[in-house]
């Protein structure tokens, strides 16, 4: 890779490093995910930056050209991240709902204290001939 | 169900307690009409009195179904936002449990179902004779017609879910069920959110279960929109077929954990 290419990579690594930083202080992204995108950005930064670790890691792979081995690299590491997400999410939905199940199921109980309903919807059984099949 | 068995024969002294369930979202044009009928249909069953309690567990509405059940004095569950059928079923036998229901009877609020079943679907639950009856509409006597569409794909789960549970059942997508205690107790925290149907019936009986199908009759939605939109004929087969697998691979990998014999297999009357 060009001088130009290693110094344009290097600066938004750079950049984009920053930001990771920035929005885990203002508790946007937790320290997990903050630790792991840095080790990517700077893993990224000394791939480019070693065109002797760049070979060795394109003839690893089984790639051509330095840049295929890159995108494939990437590709599949981005692969991951998204599964990943989509399991975070899926844990963190099934949460929201356990949660919005028991805050419906409280909210009922508290109700029952504060202004109880006349008539709770339970039947008796047997006096109104009306409830008899 | 050892329970269920002992609540029938002693009925006299010990009272059934049945929850009655309503998932409701945004039905607040038939809920009004579906629970005038079902007060009224509510009774004894083979001459053993049951207490029964209707609870609507509204599942976000934005119009006025809260309101109107509330102003009938039911027991209401309000969900903070909408969170679907199965949450909604879940919340229902969560509050059944606390309740200590015997039973549990799940029937839509658009009125579809015809509350007057609801004695004939408890009967074999409260008798111990089966842990879940289901509401069918495809036996004998539930006089059901629908799209030809809809009576395919429902055939298709039928015989899919029969092949695999090795028991013949016929209507594996009724929302009309009557769920016993251990059921209840068992499904209270583990009810799937996601196209629950099928997987719930599949799931009772690979475990041992004993499903019952009873006659039910189906009715038009008196108003309102159905949850189903046209996209869910495209959604809703692969997504039926997806859980039904989950579940036989759920199912498999507990036997290989368990590492013992299940015993005999529960089946469908």
């Amino acid at each position: 890779m060009s001088i130009q290419g290693q110094i344009v990579i290097s600066l938004i690594s750079l950049l984009l490093l920053i930001y990771v930083v920035a929005m885990t202080v203002r508790q946007r992204l937790s320290e997990t995910w903050c630790l792991l995108w840095a080790a990517v950005l700077i893993a990224g930064v000394v791939l480019v930056d070693s065109p002797w670790l760049l070979a060795r890691a394109t003839a690893l792979v089984g790639a051509i050209y330095p840049a295929s081995a890159l995108t494939m690299v990437a590709l599949f590491l981005l692969l991951v991240l998204a599964i990943h997400a989509s399991s975070e999410a899926t844990v963190h939905s099934r949460q929201i709902v356990a949660l919005a199940r028991e805050l419906a199921l409280l909210q009922h109980a508290v109700e029952q204290r504060v202004a109880p309903p006349t008539d709770t919807g339970a039947k008796d059984p047997q006096p109104p001939a009306a409830t008899q099949t | 169900m050892a329970e269920a068995g002992v609540v029938a024969n002693t009925a006299s002294a010990l009272m059934c307690r049945v929850a009655v369930v309503l998932p409701a979202f945004n039905e607040e044009e038939s809920l009004g009409a579906t629970l005038d009928e079902l007060l009224v249909c509510l009774g004894t069953v083979d001459g053993m009195p049951v207490q029964y309690e209707v609870v609507v567990v509204d599942d976000g509405s934005t119009d006025h179904t809260r309101d109107l059940a509330r102003r009938r004095g039911l027991s209401v569950l309000s969900h903070p936002c909408n969170l679907g059928y199965g949450a909604s079923v879940a919340t229902g036998l969560r509050y059944a449990a606390c309740r200590s229901a015997h039973a549990a009877v799940l029937m839509d609020a658009d009125g579809q179902h015809d509350p007057g079943a609801i004695p004939r679907l408890l009967r074999p639950v409260l008798a111990g004779e089966a842990d879940v009856a289901i509401g069918s509409r495809y036996l004998a006597g539930g006089g059901y017609r629908s799209s030809l569409s809809r009576r395919a794909g429902s055939a298709l789960f039928a015989g899919l879910l029969s092949l695999v549970a090795r028991r013949r059942v016929r209507d594996t997508t009724s929302g009309f069920q009557c769920i016993g205690r251990e059921v209840i107790l068992e499904l209270a925290d583990s009810y799937p959110t996601d196209y629950p149907d099928a997987q719930v019936i599949l799931q009772l009986l690979l475990s041992g279960r004993r499903v019952a199908e009873v006659p039910a009759s189906v009715r038009p939605r008196r108003a309102g929109r159905s949850m189903h939109s046209w996209l869910s004929a495209f959604r809703y087969p692969p997504r039926m077929v997806l859980s039904l697998l989950v579940v036989l691979l759920r199912f498999g990998l507990s036997r290989l954990s368990a590492r013992k014999p299940t015993g005999d297999r529960g089946g469908v009357r």
